[in-house]
């Protein structure tokens, strides 16, 4: 039994090892080609006029052709007015949990000043709190028909534009702004941002 | 948690693997020519899914590039009209066959953040033109016989609707070089055209080299 415990342990160790070895020679080279950058934020929904906080983070690696690959998790709460129904007048949320795989590439504006434009895609998954109530009523009974909120998900596309000053040290702090386009509606979300990362 | 942690590892394993090969070689600064032929499907209800069938010429240089394309685009749905019968408390169904075809050409900007010899990433930006006919249901006359339980007549009536397609596509193409002059393919990519056609293609083919 403690022999299997040790064998398994000392497998998990080499595997960690090889891991920590492969990672190190890829990321640890004299480049610094991993960024990790994150915000906290402005968002602005276009089309509900409507807004809210917005926390971002966001990893990326740099090619050889100058380019970076990044994921970005965000999210952002949004406070609206229901407009109908029921609760018409009363104000309610909406949560939007969006990740995006950008491309973007760093220009030297001058000096240790930067402007870096991306592109990429988006996947947005909203809850949408938006109760409703409606009653039916006929000589036998009384329907009550209910809503309360729903789930659902979009694809669309994200134009991001940094600028920032990188430090000696590799740290870097500037402004970000970021557009969200949902997939046959259009632009839906503006994010005005400031902007902190670290290159290593 | 061991199956998690194992799965961890092997991402890490690849995603390191992945970068090593892909920054193994440098990007080269001339000229390059390409042509793909592709195979999509269209995920979207626009048409009802359907098939499109690309062709695709290319020139890159460094980390940028162009591209022109035409395809021919095909799909075949069935549209189901539905008549309840109170007397009989039971729903017809009346089944109409749908077809659509549309020609499609787009001008686009490509931009290739990876990029070596046997491995590379297109980011595809640009214009998108289409024209599209379709056969589409238009109404129905019939009569419904009680007595016997089926159609005295039923005349289907078809219209052929003709639009034009114009927007944008945002797209992405991964291309791996097994072969010095042939590679592989995969492409997605995101239409927004105007009068309705809103289009979702993912597909694969093959891409030469000139």
């Amino acid at each position: 039994m403690f022999q299997t415990l040790k064998s398994i342990t000392m497998k998990r160790i080499m595997h960690l090892i090889s891991v920590l070895i492969l990672f190190s020679l890829t990321c640890f080279s004299q480049e610094k080609k991993i960024t990790l950058r994150s915000g906290v934020g402005y968002y602005a929904d276009a089309m509900g006029r409507c807004d809210g906080p917005v926390f971002w983070l966001e990893g990326g690696y740099k090619f050889n052709t100058g380019f970076y690959l990044n994921g970005r998790l965000s999210m952002s709460s949004i406070e609206w007015m229901m407009s109908g129904g029921f609760y018409e007048g009363y104000k309610t949320i909406a949560l939007r949990q969006m990740a995006d795989i950008t491309f973007s590439r760093p220009i030297k504006l001058k000096g240790q000043h930067f402007l870096e434009p991306g592109l990429g895609f988006k996947l947005k998954r909203e809850y949408n709190l938006y109760p409703d109530l409606s009653i039916q009523s006929t000589e036998e009974e009384t329907i009550f028909y209910t809503r309360y909120s729903r789930v659902f998900y979009e694809i669309g596309f994200t134009v991001c534009l940094d600028y920032y000053y990188e430090f000696k040290s590799n740290f870097y702090m500037g402004m970000r702004a970021d557009t969200n386009v949902i997939w046959a509606i259009g632009l839906e979300g503006l994010t005005f941002s400031p902007l902190f990362g670290f290159r290593f | 948690m061991k199956t998690i942690a194992s799965k961890i590892s092997l991402l890490l394993y690849a995603l390191t693997g992945f970068a090593n090969v892909v920054n193994a070689e440098n990007v080269s600064d001339t000229l390059k020519y390409s042509i793909s032929i592709n195979y999509y499907i269209d995920l979207s209800d626009t048409y009802d899914g359907g098939n499109l069938l690309n062709a695709e010429a290319k020139i890159t240089k460094s980390w940028f590039g162009a591209s022109i394309s035409f395809g021919h685009f095909q799909s075949y749905s069935i549209f189901e009209y539905r008549v309840h019968v109170d007397e009989l408390e039971k729903t017809l169904i009346i089944p109409f066959d749908e077809v659509s075809i549309m020609k499609t050409g787009s001008i686009s900007l490509i931009i290739n953040p990876i990029k070596t010899e046997s491995f590379e990433t297109e980011l595809v930006i640009g214009f998108v033109s289409s024209f599209a006919k379709s056969s589409q249901f238009h109404d129905v006359e019939y009569s419904y016989s009680l007595q016997t339980n089926s159609f005295n007549y039923l005349y289907k009536n078809y219209e052929l609707i003709k639009r034009s397609h114009l927007g944008y596509q945002l797209g992405l193409s991964v291309t791996y070089y097994p072969l010095k002059k042939a590679g592989l393919q995969i492409n997605t990519r995101i239409q927004d055209l105007n009068n309705g056609g809103t289009f979702f293609f993912v597909g694969g083919g093959l891409c030469f080299r000139l």
